[in-house]
């Protein structure tokens, strides 16, 4: 293999913020190696699957037994279906331990999971940087919404965002594409929303990284509405590493890619009190390999970030690197879900749609909001959108035959759902750690994951149930239910802290900029950084304070600070 | 914005600077294993099928290989317990046919109409029995998991003693699955779009068949 064995900077991972990291940093003229875990994903021709229909799958999309015997932690859920079969990390090569259930969903390739996100994009505001000084939790935010403020703007310039300007204190506006449209009856219970809480309760249209106008300097065609996302988009249509950022900084000539690079430590000098670079292990021929690099950017996602430093410079910090604090591997977080409500709409029969939308409206968060005090702290937001029913609903009285074929042909009622997202306070107690008594297929330690939900939590989730039953009635949706499914945390795929930044060396692993107090050339920008979950979903928050990140790299490395 | 010019905008990026040249499928097909089914039982399971979505001005089951689907379906994605229960069920299908008289296949359609009509009050019964069992071993299971976090033996316990669906259930699950989803389901009898290219959330609706997804 003859390459370069040194470089001016080191990204680990490839997905969301990886991407980010790359793409900002060869543009700025570093020479970069992006080191990814597993195998290459080529743009496009890979997607083998986006131009498939339903019938073109031999079980029509289900998991089969075998998938999961394969998967025992991804069938738990969705992702763990025919079309996305193969995207997501080997659990018999890559097992993990859980002191209590938890649900990580891996992938485990170039793109990460960017090939494989929701896409729902929302800014963090002051309410949330500054809740944690406010309310004594855990540590301060070292940064505030000015900091972050025009990196959200440059991010999601680049990326495309479609939505609205909505002037919501809680939710932040930004530069937006046009918004995917709300269907009727979403606009009529948006209209009634607003008169039954006086102005306090916003039905407004998700924002999102599904770009609603081309970007022919990406290459990037606009959505086309088929709702195959997790496929792959052959528009390019929605933000991945793929799309977007990878051939942006594949273009500066500065960018190189190893795939089947699994990082085992950050080789730190201690003489120097720097990162001299990284060690991997070829996840192929299981050699070794050192790179070296005056900036090495930590993006291997929150639980493997964080892996990567537990398993670095040990001889001088038994927990690892940033460790000093007491906090690597704490304070994990997630968004609790899947509570919330559905109903039927009545007065729209005469009204259909066209096109699938690859997303549904947002209500931002309303709760302990202008000095309301709720049993619990914090707040949560709601996802969903309004259909009409399709051939799965039951038929009470044709239900066989030629009568019944006629009518599950034609659609059925109007009906409404959403599911709250919920913020997670950050605890302690909340941890992962290295598991020495179970390794991978490398050899290698796995983590032990022990999170819980705690008393804030469970008495929000009361709130996020009850007042979705509460909007739909003043909406006056009919026949309103409760919904609640099974939760466990991860299930939100936001995994997010146990590296968390902070004001002080003492109680926080990152400093403002991402840069671990204990070796300044090393960042970490993955949702390990988070110091409190927001209920927003987090991808761009990584992507902003990555560019925020790097752009602070670039110059201390000018400086000769780093 | 057409097709064409979609397509000519999407340039196909290459020239990477790419470390090891070995490439992998990103997305895995899934493979059908073998098929615990005879050729007869898929032709039966079509003749039942074609009784819960008849050919009519449209295409019915069997135009769709329902019949095929549901061996694969079940050879596949069900367990043992559940691929025997459901082979049960087609023998039962079976019994129960010939004890009026006329075995199912010699069943004129109005006849076969009219036998599984029979059965459908049944059925919706036994699976709302079903569904409330499953819901009081939930609550259960979950004043368990409160209580002491070694209530496994005792959930095991509960889902043995679960009520099993009828035979009909199944299949008139895989029959609507099979058929709405196959090409001939979601084209001939519904509609579907395969790149719509826009969505408009507020159009008139004059009776047209509905999207199939």
């Amino acid at each position: 293999m003859a390459d370069n064995m040194h470089y001016d900077a080191i990204v680990v991972g490839s997905g969301i913020s990886g991407g980010w990291a790359a793409k900002e940093l060869t543009e700025k003229g570093l020479k970069v190696l992006m080191l990814e875990r597993g195998r290459n994903i080529e743009h496009l021709t890979d997607y083998v699957n986006a131009d498939k229909e339903a019938w073109d799958y031999p079980h029509r999309g289900t998991a089969t037994v075998e998938m999961k015997d394969n998967y025992p932690v991804l069938k738990r859920d969705y992702p763990l279906n025919e079309q996305t079969y193969g995207m997501w990390a080997d659990e018999q090569e890559n097992p993990y331990t859980e002191e209590k259930r938890f649900d990580w969903f891996r992938a485990y390739h170039v793109g990460g999971r960017s090939l494989l996100w929701g896409r729902q994009t929302y800014r963090l505001s002051d309410i949330d940087f500054e809740a944690n000084a406010r309310e004594g939790i855990a540590t301060d935010w070292p940064i505030r919404y000015a900091d972050i403020a025009p990196w959200y703007d440059h991010v999601e310039r680049f990326a495309g965002i479609s939505g609205k300007n909505e002037g919501l204190e809680q939710l932040p506006d930004g530069q937006f594409l046009p918004p995917i449209p709300l269907n009727v009856v979403e606009k009529d219970v948006a209209a009634r929303l607003q008169k039954a809480f006086g102005g306090t309760r916003h039905l407004i249209n998700s924002r999102c990284a599904n770009i609603t106008q081309p970007k022919p300097e990406q290459n990037r065609v606009n959505c086309q509405y088929r709702n195959k996302c997790w496929l792959g988009c052959p528009y390019g249509a929605y933000f991945s590493t793929q799309s977007a950022t990878l051939p942006v900084a594949m273009a500066t000539g500065n960018l190189t890619v190893r795939p089947f690079s699994i990082v085992r430590q950050v080789i730190y000098d201690k003489d120097a009190k720097r990162a001299k670079g990284v060690e991997i292990i070829d996840a192929e021929t299981n050699m070794t390999y050192e790179y070296t690099a005056d900036v090495v950017f930590l993006n291997a996602s929150s639980f493997n970030s964080t892996w990567i430093m537990m398993n670095s410079a040990t001889d001088v910090w038994d927990g690892g690197l940033g460790s000093s604090s007491g906090e690597l591997g704490h304070n994990v977080m997630d968004h609790h879900f899947r509570v919330g409500a559905e109903g039927r709409v009545e007065g729209f029969d005469d009204k259909y749609y066209f096109g699938r939308r690859p997303a549904g409206f947002y209500i931002p968060r309303f709760r302990n909001l202008g000095g309301e005090e709720r049993p619990y702290t914090r707040g949560f937001g709601y996802q969903g959108s309004a259909s009409r029913q399709g051939w799965k609903r039951e038929i009470a009285e044709l239900n066989i035959g030629a009568d019944m074929k006629e009518a599950l042909s034609r659609p059925g009622d109007w009906t409404i759902g959403m599911t709250g997202f919920g913020e997670m306070l950050p605890d302690h107690a909340n941890h992962i750690a290295l598991d020495h008594s179970t390794t991978d297929k490398w050899g290698m330690p796995v983590l032990k994951i022990s999170v819980e939900l705690g008393e804030n939590e469970r008495q929000m989730r009361k709130d996020m149930q009850q007042d979705a039953v509460d909007i739909f009635e003043a909406a006056g949706v009919k026949d309103v239910r409760p919904t609640e499914s099974d939760y466990a945390p991860g299930m939100g795929i936001h995994e997010m802290g146990t590296a968390r930044m902070g004001k002080d060396p003492k109680t926080s692993v990152l400093n403002a900029h991402n840069q671990v107090w204990d070796a300044p050339n090393v960042y970490v920008t993955d949702g390990a950084c988070m110091t409190s979950a927001s209920c927003v979903n987090p991808s761009l928050t990584y992507m902003a304070l990555t560019a925020r990140a790097v752009d602070h790299a670039v110059k201390a490395r000018k400086a000769g600070d780093l | 914005m057409n097709r064409r010019q979609l397509l000519t905008m999407i340039a196909a990026m290459t020239g990477t600077a790419m470390i090891g040249a070995n490439r992998a499928f990103a997305y895995l097909p899934t493979e059908t294993g073998p098929n615990i089914f005879s050729d007869d039982d898929a032709a039966f399971l079509d003749e039942v099928a074609e009784v819960i979505i008849p050919a009519t001005d449209t295409p019915g089951a069997k135009d769709a290989g329902v019949g095929a689907f549901m061996t694969v379906f079940v050879s596949d994605c069900y367990t043992k317990e559940e691929q025997d229960d459901f082979r049960a069920g087609m023998e039962q299908l079976k019994s129960e046919a010939e004890s009026t008289g006329t075995p199912f296949l010699d069943m004129t359609p109005e006849e076969r109409l009219a036998f599984l009509q029979g059965v459908v009050p049944d059925a919706r019964a036994q699976a709302k029995l079903v569904e409330e069992a499953k819901e009081r071993a939930k609550q259960s299971q979950d004043q368990q998991s409160n209580a002491d976090q070694a209530g496994e033996a005792a959930t095991a316990e509960m889902a043995e003693a679960l009520p099993k669906l009828h035979w009909y259930t199944p299949i008139e699950q895989l029959t609507l699955m099979g058929f709405f989803t196959s090409e001939v389901g979601a084209t001939q009898v519904l509609r579907y779009e395969a790149v719509p290219g826009e969505y408009i959330g507020d159009l008139d609706y004059d009776g047209e068949p509905a999207w199939a997804t």
